[in-house]
């Protein structure tokens, strides 16, 4: 069974909306997922009319199920992912409708209310189908990416290659000897094995055969956005998987929206879990 | 200086302070508040069962308030009592729905009802609560109070009470700052902050099963549950360590009492409650058991995919394969060693347990509570899952342990009940993985014997090495009279189910023929010698807990991190003379098991005053080695014996020349190995400390006196003249920072020492072992004219005084470097990466450890206590402790300096290393020698012990120089075959 057994994509007649379909049509088909298309209209139209409308491919029909929806986009693809138990949200940033900086105000709601992933076709999207390679950053933070647990698994079923790129910290951010690395020992013995914890530790519960899709490890230096943008762009990279806290609220997601701006291969967004509960009980927890 | 594993604040010893529920535990409120959820409930309730046409079933406002309501918020106990019904509503309050129709109406409304009646009735307190407070507090005891109640600050206000409480949490604090409500300890985690006090010192009382929990969650001293009607075995179920009816039963003697007597039980133990996969990797280093010949990870029993559930056998390396397929950088070694790696072997422990058709593991879907316990006493590790799954719950408990005794043995017992239903349990108990190739490219799997039934046997060889290692396994069930491999076992409801295993593993450095071996000591082991084969382990390891235990007075957390240091440098270790302790023990993949100066300079002191007999061969793996230091000598182009950096099994030099980069291509070269020649006059230091300490002059003779001589022989060779002086260049230093140095301080003195020793060994062996002397010299073609050139190298062997300030210079052209520090002394940036700005570092006045103070530690009477000074306040701030094996070092020296501060902290980070919440490389093992140097620290930092013709003494002023909140500390050293108790106390 494929990572994703179903696919919603919402069409509002715009030119971002048709690539996303196409993005989402040749995704349906590589996964055999069954792909809803959602158009938030108040007037419904005949089906094959309303495709029509909608700028879909007769070629694409076949695979395709369109729901109409009278009510608001945001509200229609919630409310059918929910329905449907839809596995992916592929959307552009951008619609017909009003957006302010990179994100549409329909983008924006699906992304802040979902728990399901989201695939988001960027402004300065440029076709890349099919998709060869995943890239996919990794923090040195003890948490699990469920982005890269996703992404991973995607690889798997597409055959794709996945490419890891660990940025490493920018000094300017640091003062003092407090802020150095404090117990990370000899680079030339651990540094192997640091790379190796990271990036098991991230794509932690993934089998093994999925892990075999990862094929390459980067080391990046210098601004985290600027160094992933930079990466992407040099080994054409097909998609990004990205894990967030799921708010573009003033001052969080910075990296998201910052990718978002230059980009132009989709943004696989994941919402980060907060983990089960968990207590090593030493020192002043040792009760 | 806040929480930590030491507490500064002697209050009472073990109790700081005591937080309170509030409803049914100070304030008689609980029935008020049961009266209004039983009204609104009932309302709903009662208009449900006649939309449905089914009978009305009302809320019970003992039973169901005790167990859907009680202690939770107002929201998160309407919704856990409407899911018990199976009733469904939205949680917000619904414009088009009023009246009872969402979980937010309902609370409000409850709380509407409450309120009415608090105003009505007001609040009354119990008695006995407010005597016990006002005691408490008559002997400074610091009390709190936590309620889920956003009514609690009113209700305090009407009762009067408000000034007994330091601090306060309630429902408004709870909402306003995002807390997660009980059983969550966030709510109380927040009062012991207001509080000032670290949880593990405090007590907590609470009359519901959710705060109860949440005090064990929280890892609070001691939590007592208030029984007040019915309730007191679902207190106890859920962790409560007493059980009163009311708090006229307690007062503070008995608290301190019983939370001595808790925090006693888990100082000896390393309890992981709950799962978190991404930490997964470092719980499996913490609960490794080992026994010194063989180490399992705390692999979970049903391993997740991707976890590093290895098993290392000491001794058995093989040709190094490749870390990863894409690892980024590659390590670039010289030749080729076939005993290059640490090589994984398959999980010992692994269970596959199915009931009912349903996988019964972490990783299957559904969420079991989980719990996972070290005994460190008894070196016993056991763990606790509980599932429910469509009301079916069940409970799987195993305990394991790698023999103390029977080194070669694995004993597991695994049990099973179904407590509530009736299924088939099935139980895979064959250990041979899959995928063999891919998870163990070491291994070359060998299958001689038929397949059997009851028992497996795994025979591997080593690819390069062409070590045969065999691991044999028989299962039974408790009961069946039969061994199988596989069970399927029809269960009842109530059925436990006790399995047990025998894992025996053998290898070709053990017995010409492992397999035979294995089988033969595999089908000799009893079933019912089981528990005695249990207890003798356990006996042993009370044993040596009788030698290396260190008691810290009201320090349990002190006591519980230096335990499990030392049980993790037991595990390690044992008698076999041909291995010694990887840098990450057995318990990691770290460093490739291999093994360097850590054992000599950080473990051996350890090793030396409490298990002599395990120095003993620490030190016989050195001599053993001699050949592969002689070897290494001659490749570097010198005479007699230098030590390779990395070592395995042979001697043979392992440490790789360089790493390169994938993506860039970069190789950034490694000097460690052919220049940190330190580790050579390390282990001759190694033995005169051991031999000093044992008196051991049989090791000396037999052994001691080659190593010395063959080290003295190397350094004599390898020191360059010029005039009338000797040089050491081309060197690093433990700082390893900096490279291609000359006369290195820390070598040069370690070297002169070597030379001193050596020149006298031989003269002490010509007069107390003439034989052994004439066959050694023969042997060695050693000519009278050397000991006597040693001298001469040693006394005209550069020494760098110390300069004006009376700093040493760590090597010649030091002090010209580029100054790290600021010119107001405060630590500059450091560059961002140390592997990729080598050069730059390489330049600059930046330690990676101590490396002056490293001498002055261990030469403490040749160095007066200014120039110490001095030294630790030039380097200490120019030092960014990215090794491990740093803190420690500067918790001694800040130690005897009386620097309190510098040492209580350095101390506290060299203690708390592998077990604190911010570990990071932990995965890969435990830090051997950061565990090893924390022991010195505390013994000769700040206990500052020291050799006298009558044993081992402490230093005068070592009461002065406890840290703050230490009242006594005792343990007993071993030396020349005596054991000697050590108390300080202030």
């Amino acid at each position: 069974m494929s990572v994703f057994s179903s696919l919603l994509v919402c069409l509002d007649g715009s030119q971002a909306a048709a690539r996303a379909l196409r993005c989402a049509a040749w995704l349906g088909a590589r996964l055999e997922a069954r792909t809803h298309v959602v158009s938030a209209t108040s007037c419904p139209l005949p089906v094959r009319q309303e495709l029509t409308r909608l700028r879909v491919p007769e070629s694409n029909w076949p695979q395709l199920t369109l729901h109409q929806v009278m009510s608001l986009p945001e509200e229609a693809i919630l409310g059918l992912t929910d329905r449907y138990d839809v596995g992916l949200i592929v959307l552009s940033a951008h619609g017909e409708g009003a957006s302010l900086g990179n994100v549409g105000h329909v983008a924006r709601a699906v992304l802040e209310q979902t728990n399901r992933p989201v695939l988001l076709l960027p402004k300065a999207y440029r076709e890349r189908l099919p998709w060869t390679q995943v890239l996919i950053p990794l923090s040195a933070e003890a948490e699990v990416s469920p982005a890269a647990r996703v992404a991973v698994a995607l690889a798997h079923d597409l055959a794709l290659d996945v490419r890891i790129a660990h940025v490493l910290d920018d000094p300017e951010s640091r003062t003092g000897l407090e802020a150095a690395v404090p117990y990370a020992d000899a680079p030339y013995h651990e540094y192997p094995e640091q790379l190796a914890e990271i990036v098991r530790r991230t794509v932690s519960g993934a089998s093994p055969e999925q892990c075999r899709r990862i094929t390459d490890v980067a080391l990046l230096r210098g601004d985290v956005a600027a160094a992933l943008l930079r990466e992407a762009e040099r080994n054409d990279v097909s998609v990004i998987a990205i894990g967030w806290h799921g708010t573009l609220l003033g001052g969080r997601a910075r990296l998201v929206k910052h990718l978002l701006s230059a980009i132009t291969c989709p943004i696989l967004l994941v919402k980060i879990e907060p983990p089960g509960p968990f207590v090593l009980k030493v020192g002043p927890r040792m009760g | 200086m806040g929480t930590g594993f030491a507490d500064e604040t002697p209050m009472h010893g073990a109790l700081q302070a005591v937080i309170f529920d509030m409803d049914g535990v100070l304030t008689r409120t609980a029935e008020l508040h049961a009266a209004a959820w039983k009204e609104v409930f009932d309302q709903l309730l009662r208009s449900q069962a006649k939309a449905r046409g089914m009978p009305f079933v009302p809320f019970d406002a003992d039973s169901d308030y005790l167990t859907y309501v009680d202690g939770r918020s107002r929201m998160d106990g309407a919704r856990n009592f409407l899911d018990a019904r199976g009733i469904e509503l939205p949680e917000e309050a619904q414009p088009d729905a009023p009246g009872l129709g969402s979980i937010e109406a309902i609370a409000e409304h409850k709380d509407a009802l409450f309120t009415e009646a608090l105003r009505r009735d007001g609040a009354r307190v119990y008695e006995s609560t407010l005597q016990l407070i006002q005691a408490l507090r008559g002997q400074a005891v610091r009390t709190g109070i936590v309620t889920s109640s956003r009514n609690g600050r009113e209700v305090l206000r009407r009762a009067g009470v408000e000034a007994l409480f330091d601090a306060r949490v309630d429902g408004i604090d709870i909402d306003e700052r995002g807390l997660k409500g009980k059983p969550d300890p966030d709510a109380f985690l927040e009062c012991a902050a207001a509080l000032g006090a670290a949880p593990v010192r405090i007590a907590l009382i609470e009359d519901a099963t959710a705060g109860v929990e949440a005090g064990r969650r929280g890892g609070f001293g001691l939590v007592i549950g208030v029984d007040r009607g019915g309730n007191r075995e679902a207190l106890a179920a859920s962790g409560a360590d007493m059980v009163v009816e009311d708090l006229r039963e307690l007062d503070l003697p008995l608290l301190l009492a019983r939370m001595r007597d808790r925090q006693r039980l888990m100082s000896w133990r390393i309890l992981q409650e709950g799962f978190d996969p991404g930490r997964e990797d470092d719980m499996e280093s913490l609960f490794t058991v080992g026994n010194g010949y063989l180490g399992v990870r705390g692999a979970l029993d049903s391993p997740l995919p991707g976890a590093l559930d290895d098993m290392f056998i000491a001794g058995i390396y093989d040709r190094t394969q490749p870390l990863l397929p894409y690892s980024e950088p590659q390590l670039l070694t010289e030749g080729d060693s076939a005993h290059e790696e640490l090589v994984s072997f398959p999980f010992p422990f692994r269970v596959g347990l199915t009931i009912g058709g349903v996988s019964q593991e972490l990783g299957s879907g559904h969420r079991p509570a989980h719990c996972r316990t070290l005994d460190m006493q008894s070196g016993i590790l056991a763990s606790e899952l509980r599932f429910e799954l469509d009301g079916n719950r069940n409970a799987l408990s195993t305990r394991r342990l790698a023999s103390l005794v029977d080194l070669h043995l694995l004993l597991q017992e695994i049990t099973v009940e179904l407590e509530n239903h009736s299924a088939l349990v099935e139980l895979d108990a064959t250990l041979a993985p899959q995928d063999v190739a891919r998870r163990f490219p070491h291994l070359e799997p060998l299958d001689e014997l038929p397949r059997n039934a009851a028992f497996e046997v795994l025979h591997f060889r080593t690819k390069a090495a062409r070590e045969e290692v065999v691991i044999a396994a028989r299962t039974t069930l408790r009961g069946s009279g039969t061994d199988n491999l596989r069970w399927r076992v029809p269960g009842a409801i109530g059925t436990r189910l006790v399995f047990r295993r025998f894992v025996v593993v053998y290898t070709s450095r053990d017995a010409a023929h492992p397999t035979e071996a294995a089988v033969k000591h595999l089908l000799a082991l009893e079933w019912g010698g089981f528990d005695s084969y249990a207890a003798l382990h356990c006996a042993r390891w009370r044993e040596f807990w009788q030698g290396a235990d260190i008691r810290v007075a009201d320090q349990p957390q002190v006591e519980q991190a230096l335990r499990f240091n030392a049980y993790h440098l037991r595990s390690a270790a044992d008698h076999d003379p041909r291995v010694s302790i990887p840098a990450r023990t057995l318990s990691g993949r770290g460093y490739q098991g291999h093994v360097f100066w850590d054992v000599e300079m950080f473990m051996l002191p350890f090793f030396v005053y409490t298990q002599p007999d395990i120095a003993r061969q620490l030190l016989l793996y050195r001599y053993y080695t001699l050949d592969g230091a002689r070897q290494r000598a001659r490749e570097l182009g010198f005479r007699g014996a230098c030590y390779a950096w990395e070592s395995t099994v042979t001697g043979e030099d392992v440490t790789p020349r360089a790493v390169r980069l994938k993506t860039t291509g970069q190789e950034i070269p490694i000097y460690t190995g052919s220049q940190q020649i330190h580790i050579t006059a390390d282990v001759a230091h190694a033995v005169c400390r051991y031999r000093e300490v044992t008196g051991d002059d049989e090791f000396l003779r037999d052994f001691g006196v080659e190593m010395l001589t063959e080290t003295a022989r190397f350094w004599a060779s390898r020191c360059t003249r010029d005039g009338d002086a000797y040089h050491l260049r081309g060197v690093m230093g433990p700082d390893e920072y900096h490279w291609d140095v000359s006369d290195n301080a820390y070598t040069n003195r370690l070297a002169r020492l070597n030379l001193e020793q050596a020149a006298l060994a031989t003269d002490w062996l010509r007069h107390h072992g003439s034989r052994q002397w004439q066959q050694l010299s023969e042997r060695l073609a050693l000519g009278p004219e050397e000991p006597h050139d040693w001298r001469h190298v040693a006394g005209a062997l550069y020494r760098p005084s110390p300069r004006s300030d009376r700093v040493i210079e760590q090597f010649a052209g030091f002090f010209d470097l580029d100054p790290y520090l600021r010119p107001d002394g405060k630590p500059a940036q450091p560059p961002v990466n140390k592997l990729l700005d080598a050069q730059r570092i390489n330049g600059l006045q930046l330690l990676k450890q101590a490396d002056v103070l490293m001498l002055l530690y261990l030469f403490p009477e040749e160095f007066p206590p200014e120039v110490v000074l001095a030294n630790y306040r030039y380097y200490e701030p120019r030092t960014d402790h990215a090794s491990s094996l740093s803190p420690a070092i500067h918790a001694a020296i800040a130690a005897r300096l009386g620097l309190r501060e510098h040492a209580a902290r350095y101390f506290q980070q060299s203690l708390s290393l592998d077990l604190s919440d911010r570990m990071g490389n932990s995965a890969s093992g435990v830090h051997a020698a950061c565990l090893g140097g924390t022991w010195q620290a505390l013994v000769g930092g700040f206990l500052g012990v020291r050799s006298t013709d009558n044993g081992p003494v402490a230093a005068a002023d070592a009461a002065a120089r406890l840290p703050d909140g230490w009242t006594s500390v005792e343990l007993e050293l071993a030396w020349r075959g005596r054991r000697y108790p050590i108390r300080v106390s202030r």
